[in-house]
């Protein structure tokens, strides 16, 4: 469906697109008869509508419609909820919006509290609004309260990699660890794992896997198992001394 | 003494009334710095250095450092700052206290400072597609880190880095040179010390692509017939300042996409691209013949950028890592136990480590 065809391309190229009807995406716009980029990155193109657009490694999120995010609570008002999720504007979350909420059974979140959401609406003039429940069915299907774990920060690029349905790292990281992982389209990934520990080698794994290609990604992983090692070591010598001390 | 300047004893220049100081440029057509008179200072540039901003770019021309960090767009500091229907560019600039010979503190209040932030801000007003972002800010935070003229182009040259960088929707690049006018010829270029001579100084910056003017600036007096030569000559700057941001910026890009595509993605098309680009070395395709060759030429490839990172890497191979990861196992074992041994000769300290 996709084009697999890396072209890159910077603000103010011109694209040899010569087609009637098409859609444009994000960092293209027309100026009088020509197409041309506005963003450096990677231009892709679906057939099925004929649809161009630009993908790019950016650090700041803009909201559209349908991304799930991580969004921090940080304001609480009588029918909504103040989420920031990293765009220019704080979005609104309505109490309504979760599930099984009702008029008289409302969320009770404090200021703080970590979210996992759809962006339910994303235009330029208005404020982001977020949802954490389907529509369709009002069940929540994953969205929700995120409780403990680590929430990291990353780029664009590796949150829309990570979301895609076959990502090696995700894969390689389930066969060693068991963890819980909501990842944002706004650059934000939550994880839990069983330890803390464990939960700092996997989101130093998730970090590192952005260097390097995804061919790479097992070697990323085993690298953490090796390096962790000494550590362990040196920590079972030092709890080796508490002992004998004691006796 | 005429006599003399014909037979070439005297040179004309130690007459003419503009070298009273110093000699801009000798006779042998170079300048104090050793360039010749169309000559750009050596350029060295690279995009992202900074972390913690949404883009960033460290530019060097000559002696001149500058680092801009852009944030945004983002919700205004203060309200008074929001415009309905735009994102406003906010641009500050600093000098460093170490930047200049003469080491001193300068306020960021100082009227000339304000007065090169708001030359950078009206020229990046009409490309930014500031319309897309109502109601935001994008910030533009210059640092100039060492200065030896030409802070205008500077600044709008890393500006330009930094906002491409941090994924600003901008018409096209903005590129910025200076020119000026002395010896009876443009100068292409210049330096703090050709600066501040009195020598005219006019300051270009384009949309390389169309060749639309976005800044000019002159702050002194120059003959309307001559005025086009050095408007030509810093035009033709931008352009080549324009081919070597635009290089630097591409290759950025380029390392950060091979590593987001997939190993099954067919690599010839990849080089295919590059070459169409006209940025890629063709020494390096020569030896890409069979497909399989590719891959591996692919692999190595991106182990050489790995080791750029500072990437260890282990003794395993990615194929067969469950049983390296063993055999690394037992060597760390192994050298741990040998140290253990050699740092605690106390025997039964080692029986108790061994029981535990």
């Amino acid at each position: 469906m996709q084009q697999h065809r890396p072209q890159v391309v910077l603000p103010g190229d011109s694209l040899p697109v010569y087609e009637n009807k098409l859609k444009l995406g994000p960092g293209l716009i027309q100026d009088e008869d020509q197409i041309i980029a506005v963003k450096g990155g990677v231009l892709k193109h679906q057939l099925a509508g004929n649809k161009y657009w630009i993908e790019s490694n950016q650090r700041r999120y803009v909201p559209a419609t349908g991304d799930p995010v991580i969004g921090v609570i940080t304001q609480k008002s009588g029918e909504f909820f103040r989420v920031d999720i990293g765009a220019a504007h704080s979005a609104t979350l309505s109490h309504y919006a979760f599930e099984n909420a009702t008029k008289r059974y409302r969320p009770n979140h404090d200021v703080g509290t970590l979210l996992y959401c759809r962006v339910s609406l994303a235009n330029k003039d208005m404020e982001p609004e977020l949802e954490c429940v389907n529509p369709a069915n009002g069940r929540a299907g994953g969205f929700g309260e995120l409780k403990d774990g680590q929430l990291v920060k990353c780029s664009l690029g590796l949150a829309r990699r990570l979301l895609e349905t076959e990502t090696p790292i995700l894969k390689h990281l389930a066969e060693n660890f068991t963890f819980e992982t909501a990842i944002g389209l706004n650059g934000r990934i939550w994880i839990k794992a069983d330890t803390i520990k464990n939960t700092i080698r996997i989101i130093n794994a998730i970090k590192d896997s952005e260097k390097y290609p995804e061919s790479q990604s097992r070697r990323v992983v085993s690298n953490h198992l090796i390096l962790s090692l000494p550590i362990m070591i040196t920590w079972i010598r030092y709890s080796d001394q508490d002992k004998i001390s004691d006796d | 003494m005429e006599n003399l300047e014909k037979e070439g004893k005297i040179f004309p220049q130690f007459s003419s009334p503009t070298m009273s100081r110093q000699e801009l440029l000798n006779p042998a057509g170079l300048r104090i710095d050793g360039r010749r008179v169309t000559e750009l200072r050596k350029i060295k540039c690279k995009p992202s250095v900074l972390r913690q901003a949404d883009g960033s770019a460290y530019i060097e021309q000559g002696n001149t450092k500058c680092l801009a960090a852009v944030y945004g767009p983002r919700e205004p500091r203060l309200k008074s700052q929001i415009i309905h229907d735009k994102a406003n560019i906010n641009v500050e600039l600093s000098y460093a206290p170490f930047s200049t010979s003469e080491r001193k503190k300068r306020a960021k209040t100082d009227k000339r400072i304000l007065e090169i932030a708001s030359a950078v801000k009206q020229t990046f007003e009409p490309v930014i597609l500031a319309n897309l972002f109502p109601r935001s800010q994008i910030d533009i935070y210059l640092q100039i880190l060492q200065f030896d003229g030409g802070t205008v182009q500077i600044c709008i040259n890393a500006a330009t880095m930094a906002l491409i960088d941090a994924g600003v929707p901008m018409r096209d690049y903005v590129c910025a040179c200076t020119a000026g006018y002395f010896e009876n010829e443009p100068v292409l270029d210049l330096n703090n010390t050709e600066e501040s001579s009195d020598s005219p100084e006019l300051t270009v910056a384009i949309l390389p692509k169309s060749g639309k003017v976005t800044l000019l600036q002159m702050e002194s007096r120059l003959q309307v017939e001559k005025f086009e030569s050095v408007m030509n000559l810093a035009t033709e700057g931008c352009k080549a300042i324009y081919k070597i941001l635009d290089k630097s910026i591409r290759d950025n890009m380029k390392d950060a996409i091979s590593n987001t595509i997939k190993f099954y993605c067919n690599v010839s098309t990849l080089l295919k691209e590059a070459e169409k680009l006209h940025y890629y070395d063709e020494a390096d395709s020569e030896s890409n013949d069979e497909e399989s060759d590719e891959y591996q030429e692919f692999e190595s490839e991106n182990s050489i950028c790995c080791s750029e990172q500072n990437y260890q890497p282990s003794s395993s191979q990615p194929n067969n890592s469950n049983i390296s990861i063993i055999t690394t196992l037992i060597l760390i074992i192994g050298i741990f136990l040998g140290i253990f041994t050699l740092l605690r000769p106390n025997f039964s300290y080692w029986i108790a480590c061994l029981s535990w």
